[in-house]
Order: structure tokens, then sequence, then C-alpha cells
């Protein structure tokens, strides 16, 4: 390596760069000219460095497109005019427009699909027919007072069989009575209320919980 | 002589240095003023489309760019405190954005073309070097030069690319690219030797023939 001066033609050519802007410290620009005042090749580097920054300088700036500009301020101006709102309205747009038409479609075809079939099974006689009612948790009432299961009438009283329906509160006890079958005479209304209201039963329940209920009872006479 | 007066920040109660007309423009783009936006897109939309054509080498890329650095700084004016020129800044923000346009063409191996035919953002002037008034001849040899000068720029890093193009085509300072760039006057000085050096190897055959 040829030593000129007492810096290398390497650490010259280093310092060239900041030189020819003349931001080299100066004891940098003191050893690089002691350097070139020996050194023919260094100097012509030199000049490569100051043609290279001359023909980069003498770039003609790119104009941009003449809409660029206005490109520019109707962008912002549309960004700028968005307030908080309208941002988050346009967001919840963005988010919510590519789920909206399959949510809307599947609701409507499922309103349409219960719609038919209810249709069809509310107008269809054949189809009510067979329904039977759902008890699930649910206890009717029970007879607890074992008089009334060979209750005493006189052949006034009863003479034929009789059909009855109690209604039971939730406490057990008849609250309403009605006679739905058999001969109703004063004597049979007498002897009916006098044996059903102060009886007890044990009341209704749905899912546990006593509830009011109506019973059918059936009498029949049978002589002993 | 530069005018420097204190910019008072009322939000974080901080007197920085500010250049005062910047400052109280500064306070207008804060406040949203159309006018003042008007202003900062005439006076720095040729300055970066400039720089971010030559660093990105497409037109239509460099207009891309262009739109989203002035959107990026209306989104941040807001947090502007007036630590360095508003120049500065918005160039800050041109950089990083032609940076990260610059890292994801190369993360999808885009190779960097100069096309003879492009007309440079549909003026119909391409690259052309100053002259008064050139011959045929040598205008077909001042674009040749250009693009020979553009694929140079090409071949180089992001980060150098960055360095000549802010020096040597934009002329800023040394301290400017230092804040524009985020890093260290020595680090610029270093950098901008090797990019130096690595344009000169590629133009050498243009440098022999100027007459300095």
């Amino acid at each position: 390596m040829k030593v000129v001066s007492n810096i290398k033609c390497s650490k010259a050519q280093k310092l060239m760069s900041a030189y020819i802007d003349s931001m080299a410290e100066p004891e940098e620009s003191f050893c690089l000219e002691s350097h070139l005042a020996t050194c023919e090749p260094c100097r012509r580097q030199l000049q490569s460095y100051i043609s290279l920054r001359s023909i980069m300088a003498r770039i003609e700036p790119m104009r941009p497109h003449e809409d660029l500009a206005l490109d520019t301020r109707v962008r912002l101006s549309h960004a700028r005019s968005g307030s908080w709102f309208d941002r988050i309205e346009s967001l919840l747009i963005n988010v919510l427009k590519p789920v909206a038409f399959p949510a809307v479609s599947a609701i409507v075809l499922t309103v349409l699909s219960f719609s038919v079939l209810f249709g069809q099974v509310a107008f269809n006689p054949r189809l009510q027919s067979l329904d039977t009612p759902i008890l699930i948790m649910e206890e009717p009432v029970r007879i607890t007072n074992q008089t009334l299961l060979s209750a005493p009438a006189t052949s006034g009283e009863l003479i034929e069989p009789l059909s009855v329906q109690a209604n039971v509160d939730v406490e057990g006890r008849v609250y309403g009575i009605k006679i739905i079958s058999g001969r109703e005479t004063p004597a049979v209304t007498r002897w009916i209320n006098n044996l059903l209201y102060p009886a007890q039963f044990a009341p209704a329940t749905r899912l546990g919980k006593p509830v009011n209920s109506t019973t059918i009872l059936a009498f029949v006479n049978v002589r002993s | 002589m530069r005018r420097e007066l204190a910019y008072y920040d009322l939000e974080r109660g901080v007197a920085t240095l500010l250049d005062g007309q910047d400052a109280a423009f500064v306070r207008r783009l804060q406040a949203n003023e159309d006018a003042a936006y008007d202003e900062l897109v005439r006076t720095y939309n040729a300055s970066i489309y400039h720089v971010a054509y030559r660093m990105l080498g497409n037109s239509a890329e460099a207009s891309d760019a262009v739109q989203d650095i002035f959107l990026k700084v209306f989104r941040n004016i807001a947090s502007f405190r007036g630590d360095a020129s508003l120049k500065t800044w918005v160039f800050r923000i041109g950089i990083s954005e032609i940076l990260n346009r610059l890292r994801w063409w190369k993360r999808r191996h885009r190779m960097s073309t100069v096309s003879m035919d492009d007309d440079h953002g549909g003026n119909g002037s391409g690259i052309c070097i100053r002259d008064s008034s050139p011959s045929p001849q040598q205008a077909l040899e001042s674009k040749e030069q250009e693009m020979a000068i553009q694929q140079a720029l090409g071949r180089l890093s992001g980060d150098h690319r960055s360095i000549v193009v802010l020096r040597d085509i934009e002329g800023f300072s040394y301290t400017e690219i230092s804040d524009v760039l985020g890093i260290s006057v020595g680090t610029v000085k270093s950098r901008l030797a090797r990019a130096r050096a690595d344009m000169k190897k590629s133009l050498i055959r243009y440098l022999s023939i100027q007459r300095v």
C-alpha cells in the first residue's frame, strides 16, 4: 500500500466525500490536501467525486403529474372532513357490510321455512289430532282424605252417577264446584258441597311447586 | 439570517425552537385549516414527489407514495412537537413511507427497472439534465446518463439511496439528513461516502467525460 504524507490512499478516499461537501474536520482536510499534493491517482479520484456530485446536482427535478396535487388535496379533504363519528360509522359499515347480506338472507330464509312449516301444522286437522299435551314434571290433584272414597249418601241425594268438576287451590282446598253430568238437584248440590268444600286434597304441582288446578271426580251410588 | 422563535407548546408546556413562520403554519395545520393544507401540498408536493420518484424509480408508485405521505402528515400533525423544522418532519415521514414501500417490494423480489419510455408522471418530459439548448445528440446522451444514474440509485440499499437523493439531488445539509433519518452526522458522512463510492463505480463511464 502506497503511503504518502501521513495517510494512506484508502483513508484519503474515505475522506473525499465529506471533503467535497466542506464537512471534513480541519485536521482531516489538512491531511487529505497534503496527500493530494503528492498523489496523482487520488487527485483523479477526487475529480471523479466532484464530477459525480456535479452530474447528480444537474438532474432536473421531476415534475409530478399535474393532477397529483389536486388528487392529494381531494384525499386530504376527505380525510379531514370525516368526523370522529363518521369514521366510526364508516368503520362499522366496512366491517358489517360483508356479513349483512348473508345474515339478512339467513334470517329471511329461516322465517320463511318456519312459516311454511307452521302453516302446514296449524291448518292440518289430521296432524292436530295427533297432538298430545306434554306433561313433564307435573303432578295432578290427589285425594288424601280416605272418607271421600266412600262418602255416605241417602237415596235422595245420589240416585244416579255424578261427575263433578272441582277447582283446587294451592293449599288443596276446593274453591269451586261444577256438576258436569248427572242429575243436579238441590239435595245433590247440598250433598256435594258439604262433601267437597271441607275436604283436603294434595294440590297439583308443576315442577314441584303447588298450583291451582281442576280435577274431575266421579261418584256412583253403591248399595251395601 | 434564520429567524428562530420559541414556539410554546401549550399542551406539553415546553418551549421549543421552531421557525416563527413554521410555528404559525403548524398551528393552522393543527387547527385543520383548509388553506393551510392547500399550502402544505403546494409547498412540498413537487419535492416529495421528486425524492419518491428517485428512490422508487416509478412514477405511479411515487404518486401513490406522495398521497400517503400527506395523509400521514395530516394524521400525525397533532403530535408534531416542533423539535425539528416542519420540512424535516415532513421528509422524515416521507422517507419512512418510501423505505417501507421499498422493503415491501424487496420482499416480493421485484426487480428495479427503468424504462426509457417512462413518461415520468405523464408530463412527457422524461428525465433530463439541465441544459439550455440541447442538440438531439446531447439530449439523447443526457437521457442515457439520467437512466444510468437512476439505475445506479436502484442498485444502492434503501438507506444509502435515501442519503444520496437527499444530499446530492435535493441538496439537504448533513444536519437535515441527520434529522430526517434519525442518525448522527457521523453516520451520515460514512454512509454517504460508501454510497458515493458505489455510485462512482456504476457511473465511471460518465464521470470520465465530465469536464470539471
